[in-house]
């Protein structure tokens, strides 16, 4: 009995003990770091999966709600929480905290040099590689102005390591930002050809630095940097249509430094249906405030409150042209009807369904709607493939005025470089000069208003807000919206009340809000980060 | 191989000595269905007859039933001797002493056998000098015959089965015992006399101890179970309206915690939890869902047809699942489907329909409610009104002609299906003594309250059992279900629950239809337009079981069982989306001019395989040696499952009316597909013992290989013992048999293990592709870093430890069961909680490495369960409850506090407790804001004030403590079902308490067009209500939102009591049946969901609690009327 027994237990294992072992199972569909990096095409897809997400066109667009240029009505986003000054660490509202690109690009150079020279020539490994080193320091560039100290992680860590590693000093950041962007800039080309077009570039890498000096102060450092995006090799000019710089059949023109690269359903962008007003389909997450359309010079050159020209009833007429392509507003022609936040038949009405709560609504990259209505560049407004830049030319003209201004080094250079802006063929404004602006303190002035005007709702005014110390002023108090009253739907005359103006919000701010607080659970996670002062 | 058998068998040595040892200490009570032969006094006096004639007399004395060879005996005369009133086996001692001869109680009575003998009852077939004759009879219970009963002539291996109309023919010699029985009746035994009809009338047994219990690979009788095994039988499952197999079990087992968390068609399958959370919620952790085994082969609740299931056996304790070691530390079910039986061919048709409704609904403000209310958040925030005073009146007097002032009912526009559901069943079996078949064919339909809800399912099962020879028996299986499933779907964020998501949140303001027809939507767009639109996703889901199982027994008591189990579940999906044009909306006659655009619209196909197959082999030995009964069981098994998708989309059709592929242009189109697999590889066993069936014992282990770890970290051992003593046989115990019929003690210890991760690799470092940019309109595709890797993974482990009690009382009409046990789980697999730093944040980020964490956790609990079945004249009643407590804790974390939102947990929390701030109250003046502690700088009067717990003068994430606990530690279920002449009535209550919930998804919100508010908010606090029960409005301020600032002010007891069901039935009578040529016809109303009890948000389904949501598909409510017919 006991063989039979025996007989048995064999027969058994023989039945399940056949073929292959099932316990040696593997990944069916993911590739694995251990056969990866044996070639120019694992390399490259690797730097591809750097490129994916590096910056969002969302956050270009939306960040302008956390200034006073915009209001965000829909408290689910966010951006208002922080904002009106209710950001807590528990609930930041925006959160920037993230390294998901940095460690990508930390793996990427980590496992590189593993493929051979043989199937990647060095050339093009050090541009690759440079590549990667500029979105990181990109990330980190955004990072230490957010957040101001943060951890500085160079390879990939381990989970221990992610969850006890300290901040480093924003000082040292911005050291190896600056650092970074001078060693990889000699190895990265001045521009791309072909489907290589959209890549970083020297020019990129230089603008960054440019704004990462000005950012921080370093007005020589910012002076000698923008010089060098001036000149030789670089032939960066302004586009003459200022509308047209965001068009997406414009994409890649001679003013873009840097941008996110879309491609409609593949790659695509969704952000610009929920910029766009209701009666058009879109969500008016972005709001203009009145503060932004005031503070646009008049045709005259002058600011609102010193032109006596100025008619606070028809406050969009004779005004810096820059205005009507930035801002939607009552009464203006768009896409062939005259743009109505104030009547009460208006799916476009000021409290409204998706309505602006502001009676205003975002144009830039909406110049045309019918851009991306099965166009090459979108399906429609939410699904788009134009780029959303991130540098363009302008800004480092106005940076290198403004790093000079501070520098108090006031030359010809100065009005010339903000001339430039300003007199772009589509904008037109009349000159400063040095008569009317002589001094630093003037110029200060014009240089924070000029940079405004030119590059509201692209993301940039917080952090000007920030470096300029103006938060107490900017962000406190009503969020106001234009005034109340009516547009001619044939004419698009306004008749508006005096002193009416929608109050979309209330805004209050606390030194603390210079710097954004640590969100909790990675302080939860890691004891060792310590949470910013004052929250 | 050779090596492990070793090992094996090593291990089986020593897990039998611990078990002995642990049965000395430790032990078990049991029920004697025959009274105890020590109650049993006699007066009798012997004098010189023979011992077969002295046993004759004393059988028919002491009623008790003896079993004896009557060749033996009729050579041996008694001594003279007299006894008054003396207890039974003190007369069998002494008729016995000096003879060859002894006594046991056996199953059906006592027993004389010869000493020298090693006695096998059932192999005992000595030839009888008496002649046989033929029996022939009826077997039935109170409603008619039953077919399938087992006759047997005790002690020989003689035996039938009743057939279709109850009717059996038997020969037997006069002064055997024929011994009736089948399952979920008492057995009865009946000596044969001289009578060649005899009619028996069979009792149902409740809770009966002689039942057989499906275990783990076997079976075992009830009274010698030594582990925690809770059961249902089909009797508990019929006639109910249950769309999902895991609804009919809730409330049903002690210990067993089933919610459900939607009533939508085809989606309404409950999350079973068997004594409390073991292992890791949700995705972040391995599964704390039990293993759920289909006739010996794993597959899923939703396969089966509650039609077809005979028998459900819950293992809870380690002891009964070790033998399923890998998978079984959250519990095992094993699901026994009804098989043929002997006897002609029986039909069953069985059917039920009915409606359904929405269980509750959430009783949103009307719209001039809901835009005053607004209005007042916003001036408590300093912005514009949004509504004016006439907007307002507009909203309350409905008087706007053009449709702008509307109160649009957004739920009953969206819920405005009546939802009917049914049910037919038919059932054919039959067989012969070699060869048994079942033949079951069920088809379910049920239509949900939102349109285009629906889903259906075509059950196939058949079963066959045969025996090939006198050694060898094969039995089969093919089980087919074919299920198709549709729901609509929104354009927005393409889904089912957008619609309903949109029905429970978009304003009563906003108008559904402007009298110009233009439909009203809000930024998603328009959950009607959505439903309006031909928009569907569509699954066709088959699914095709079958095992082969062989049973070859080449000697008595040995059985070799090889088995084969294949399972495929394909599932195809359609899902279309349209494109959508919203108009200006206007009074009547206003041009419809386009205004939003939702699209493009795409198509997607889909389609999804998993295949399982399970190798496995199993030998089990029984052998009985005088007293000492032992079993053996080994076995081992290979188990491989992949899984493979893929799916294509194209988008921009010209039009709505084509839903194929090929109708839409390649532009844009794309798509996916991956695969993954994994393997087990077992090896078990399992030993049992009993002396007398007095002291029990079992032994089992396991040892498996799973493919989720590293060589070298792969198996695990599982190992558990149990023992019983069934106290009541002992004779000290007699004089207490009046008062306890019978006492059990049982106590048992175990290891379980778990590898149930949700990534099949978790020790590969793997790299995601698809990670794409675009340069210069060029698409290219990217890697990035996927899952972190960690080697060193393995097992989760589970030592649990139970006892338990199982008396019965009251000549057997009550009985009661106690256990307690204790479930540590150590070095939990859960994925690492890791900060943004490791590239985490985002969606397509780098995901962190299962770890096993190094912690611990425990589950305590008792679970009693009784019941109690008597009857007054023709009134017969049983009433069953049980009831659980379970208290979860964590008893050591290394590295500390873990908190993930709102849930944190933490040395001696409960695992995910909830997580926020204390409230003390409403400010009710300016006055009282100052000076406290503040969450923000717009705090004032109105709001809710938080306790600074660390005292540093602000209200932060320092301040926020243990708010109670989700998960219910109290679990009940109580039926009661009684019967008069032919009607039956039961009722079936479920509950739950002590449970605590904490969700800002309860009470809607105070907004504008995608918000509303439910009646809570109208005790608010203003300026003139400073006493308020509620806080402030507030719309985008944070400090009173219960989820961006959840406090003890939102924690509400969820405790509940839900009428779970009522079925009364009425059988047609005999004689009005027969003259139809049926055999048997019962009507019923049955309903489900009935009535709910329960303090909390009476719009919210309190079974929901904390993971409830005011979007969610409620449950539903059933009435239906239903019909059985036997022909």
């Amino acid at each position: 009995m006991k063989k039979k027994l025996i007989y048995i237990i064999l027969a058994t294992a023989v039945l399940t003990g056949c073929k292959k072992d099932v316990l040696d199972t593997k990944p069916l569909d993911k590739y694995s770091n251990l056969t990866l990096w044996s070639s120019k095409a694992d390399a490259n897809a690797a730097l591809t999966g750097c490129y994916s997400g590096w910056e969002l066109g969302d956050n270009v667009i939306y960040d302008d709600c956390i200034s006073d240029n915009g209001i965000d009505q829909f408290p689910w986003e966010g951006y208002e929480t922080f904002a009106s000054g209710l950001a807590s660490p528990s609930d930041p509202g925006v959160n920037k905290y993230s390294y998901t690109t940095i460690q990508r690009c930390n793996w990427f150079l980590d496992n590189v040099d593993k493929v051979p020279v043989s199937a990647l020539d060095n050339t093009l490994k050090t541009r690759m590689k440079s590549e990667a080193r500029f979105l990181r320091a990109y990330k980190y560039a955004i990072l230490s102005q957010v957040y101001g100290d943060v951890p500085l992680a160079l390879h990939n860590l381990t989970a221990d390591q992610a969850n006890t590693i300290t901040r480093s000093p924003k000082t040292q950041i911005v050291d190896f930002v600056l650092q970074e962007l001078a060693s990889i800039a000699p190895s990265l080309p001045v521009s791309y050809s072909g489907s290589d077009i959209g890549r970083i570039t020297r020019g990129a890498a230089l603008a960054l630095k440019a704004r990462v000096e000005l950012f921080n102060a370093k007005y020589t450092e910012c002076i000698a940097t923008s010089q060098q995006l001036m000149t030789g090799p670089f032939s960066y000019s302004l586009f003459p249509d200022y509308e047209g710089i965001f068009r997406p059949q414009n994409s890649n023109n001679q003013e873009v430094i840097l941008d996110v690269q879309y491609l409609q359903n593949d790659n695509a962008e969704w952000v610009l249906g929920a910029a766009l007003p209701n009666s058009y389909g879109g969500w008016s997450s972005m709001a203009p405030t009145q503060s932004l359309v005031d503070a646009y010079e008049t045709k005259n050159g002058k600011t609102i409150q010193q032109d006596g020209s100025y008619n606070a009833l028809q406050p969009y007429s004779n005004r810096d042209p820059r205005l009507d392509a930035t801002v939607i507003h009552p009464g203006l022609s768009y896409m062939g009807a005259y743009f109505d936040p104030l009547s009460a038949t208006s799916s476009d009405l000021v409290g409204n369904n998706n309505a602006s709560p502001t009676g205003y609504n975002f144009k830039k990259y909406l110049a045309n709607i019918d851009d991306y209505n099965n166009t090459a560049y979108g399906t429609d407004v939410w699904n788009t493939g134009g780029s959303i830049i991130v540098i363009r030319y302008a800004e480092i003209l106005l940076g290198y005025a403004e790093a000079k201004i501070e520098a108090n080094q006031i030359d010809a250079s100065v009005y010339n470089a903000i001339n430039q802006v300003r007199q772009r063929p589509t904008v037109n404004m009349p000159a400063v000069t040095a008569a009317l602006y002589p001094d630093q303190a003037s110029l200060r002035v014009l240089i924070r208003r000029e940079r405004r005007a030119e590059l509201a709702g692209e993301g940039l005014r917080w952090y000007d807000i920030q470096r300029w110390k103006i938060g107490e002023q900017a962000l406190s108090g009503d969020v106001k919206g234009s005034l109340k009253g009516s547009v001619n739907a044939t004419t698009g005359a306004l008749t508006l009340t005096p002193n009416s103006n929608f109050v979309a919000g209330n805004r209050t701010f606390d030194a603390k809000n210079y710097l954004w607080p640590i969100p909790q659970k990675e302080i939860d996670i890691n004891h060792a980060l310590k949470q910013n002062p004052g929250y | 191989m050779n090596q492990k058998l070793q090992t094996l068998t090593r291990r089986i040595a020593k897990l039998g000595i611990v078990a002995m040892l642990s049965a000395v200490s430790l032990g078990t009570w049991a029920i004697n269905r025959i009274q105890d032969i020590r109650t049993v006094k006699v007066s009798i006096s012997f004098n010189g007859e023979t011992l077969e004639k002295a046993f004759g007399r004393l059988s028919e004395v002491s009623k008790m039933p003896f079993n004896y060879n009557h060749n033996e005996l009729r050579k041996i005369s008694t001594k003279q001797l007299a006894f008054k009133n003396e207890p039974l086996p003190q007369v069998l001692n002494a008729i016995l002493n000096g003879t060859q001869f002894q006594y046991k109680e056996g199953e059906s009575g006592v027993i004389i056998f010869k000493t020298e003998e090693k006695h096998d009852q059932r192999t005992n077939s000595t030839v009888s000098a008496a002649d046989p004759i033929t029996i022939k009879g009826i077997v039935s219970d109170n409603a008619g015959p039953i077919p399938g009963v087992s006759v047997m002539v005790k002690g020989t291996g003689k035996g039938t089965l009743t057939a279709g109309d109850g009717s059996f023919s038997i020969r037997a010699e006069k002064g055997e015992v024929l011994v009736f029985s089948t399952l979920g009746y008492k057995t009865k035994e009946i000596t044969v006399d001289n009578q060649t009809t005899i009619n028996v009338l069979l009792e149902a047994s409740v809770n009966s101890l002689e039942d057989v219990v499906v275990v783990g690979y076997g079976q075992q009788k009830k009274i010698n179970l030594t582990g925690a095994v809770g059961t249902i039988s089909s009797k508990d499952i019929d006639n109910r309206p249950v769309t999902n197999l895991t609804n009919a079990i809730q409330g049903k087992v002690a210990g067993v915690n089933i919610t459900t968390s939607t009533g939508q068609p085809g989606r309404d399958a409950g999350t079973i939890r068997i004594r409390g959370i073991g292992t890791g919620l949700g995705s972040g952790g391995a599964s704390a869902a039990p293993i759920v085994i289909i006739d010996g082969v794993p597959g899923a609740m939703g396969d089966v047809n509650p039609n077809d299931i005979e028998n459900i056996s819950v293992l809870k304790d380690a002891a009964s699942s070790a033998i399923y070691g890998a998978r079984a530390s959250n519990g095992v079910i094993l699901i026994t489907t009804k098989k043929g039986k002997e006897g002609g061919v029986q039909l069953k048709y069985d059917m039920y329909a009915g409606p359904q409704q929405i269980m509750k609904q959430p009783d949103f403000l009307p719209s001039w409610q809901q835009a005053l209310l607004y209005n007042e958040a916003r001036a408590n925030e300093g912005a514009s009104l949004r509504w004016s005073d006439t907007d307002i009146q507009l909203f309350k007097d409905g008087s706007d002609q053009t449709g702008a002032h509307p109160n649009t009912d957004w739920i009953s526009l969206i819920f405005s299906e009546t939802g009917w559901q049914q049910n037919h069943n038919v059932n054919i079996s039959g067989g012969d003594q070699k060869s048994k078949y079942l033949v079951s064919l069920g088809y379910f339909d049920q239509n949900g309250n939102v349109k285009e809800t629906r889903y259906q399912k075509y059950n196939a099962l058949f079963n066959v059992n045969s025996q090939l020879t006198p050694k060898l028996g094969l039995s089969a299986k093919l089980g087919f279900l074919y299920a198709p499933f549709s729901e609509p779907v929104s354009t927005y964020a393409t889904s089912f629950g957008q619609i309903i998501r949109g029905a429970n949140r978009i304003s009563n303001t906003v108008p559904a239809r402007w009298e110009n027809g233009a439909l009203g939507y809000v930024s998603d767009g328009s959950p009607l337009a959505w439903l309006e639109s031909p928009s569907f996703n569509k699954w066709q889901n088959y699914t095709i079981n079958g095992n082969v199982a062989g049973d070859w027994s080449p000697l008595q008591g040995l059985h070799f069982k090889p088995s084969f189990g294949y399972r495929l579940a394909l599932g195809q999906q359609q899902q279309y989306v349209s494109d959508i044009q919203y108009y200006k909306g206007g009074a009547a006659g206003t041009p419809l001019t386009p205004t939003k655009l939702e699209s493009p619209n795409n198509l997607t196909n889909a389609t999804d395989r998993t295949t399982y197959t399970l190798l496995q082999g199993v030998a089990d030995y029984e052998k009985n040696i005088g007293k000492h009964n032992f079993k053996v069981l080994i076995g081992a098994s290979q188990e491989y499952s992949i899984y493979n998708y893929f799916s294509a989309q194209r988008q921009n059709f010209l039009n709505n009316e084509l839903t194929q592929i090929n109708a839409a242009p390649a532009l844009g189109q794309s798509t996916s597909g991956y695969a993954n697999d994994w393997g087990l590889k077992s090896v078990f066993g399992r030993l049992n013992y009993n002396f007398n069936e007095k002291y029990l014992l079992e032994a089992n282990f396991r040892f498996d290989g799973s493919s989720r770890f590293a060589k070298g970290h792969r198996w695990g051992k599982f190992p558990a013992v149990s023992a019983g003593w069934i106290i009541s046989k002992e004779d000290f115990f007699a004089g207490a048999l009046n008062a306890v019929n019978s006492l059990k003690l049982r106590a048992s210890w175990g290891k379980l293990g778990n590898q149930q991760i949700a990534n099949n690799y978790a020790y590969f470092e793997s790299i995601t592709g698809g990670q794409t940019y675009s340069f210069n309109q060029t698409l290219v595709t990217g890697l990035t870093p996927g899952d972190g890797a960690n080697p060193l993974l393995q097992w989760e482990k589970t030592q649990s430890i139970g006892v338990g009690i199982d008396a019965t009382f009251l000549d057997n009409k009550l009985d009661v069961s106690l256990d307690y046990f204790e479930k540590k789980t150590s070095n939990p697999l859960l994925r690492t909680q890791a900060g943004a730093v490791l590239g985490t944040s985002g969606t397509t980020s780098f995901v962190p490495p299962y770890v096993n964490v190094d912690g611990e956790m425990v589950n305590k609990g008792i679970e009693v369960s009784a019941g109690y079945k008597n009857n007054a004249g023709e009134f017969t009643y049983n009433i069953n409850g049980n009831f659980s407590f379970t208290k979860n804790e964590v008893t050591k974390l290394t590295g500390g506090k873990v908190i993930n939102d709102n849930t944190f947990y933490d040395v001696g929390t409960p695992f995910y407790s909830l997580y926020g701030y204390e409230a003390l109250g409403i400010y009710k003046t300016q006055a009282a804001v100052t000076e406290t502690a503040v969450l923000n700088n717009k705090v004032a009067a109105g709001d809710i004030q938080y306790k600074d717990q660390n005292n540093d003068g602000k209200i932060d994430a320092q301040d926020k403590v243990y708010l109670g606990n989700y998960y219910p530690k109290i679990a009940y279920g109580l039926s009661f079902s009684s019967g008069w002449k032919n009607f039956e009535l039961s009722l079936f209550f479920q509950g739950a308490a002590a449970v605590k919930a904490m969700g800002g998804n309860l009470i809607g919100r105070v907004g504008p067009d995608v918000e509303k508010p439910t009646s809570v908010f109208l005790d608010r606090w203003t300026p003139t209500n400073t006493d308020a029960s509620f806080p402030r409005l507030w719309y985008s301020y944070k400090q009173n939102d219960p989820t961006g600032t959840p406090s003890s002010f939102w924690v509400k007891d969820a405790s509940y009591l839900r009428l779970k069901n009522v079925t009364f039935a009425y059988t047609l009578p005999k004689n009005v049946v027969n003259r139809l040529g049926l055999n048997k016809v019962k009507v019923y109303y049955s309903g489900q969901n009935l009535l709910t009890f329960t303090s909390f948000y009476k719009w919210i389904d309190p079974e929901l609690g904390s993971a409830g949501s005011i979007n969610n598909y409620p449950q539903v409510l059933v009435n239906t009327l239903g019909l059985n017919v036997t022909f």
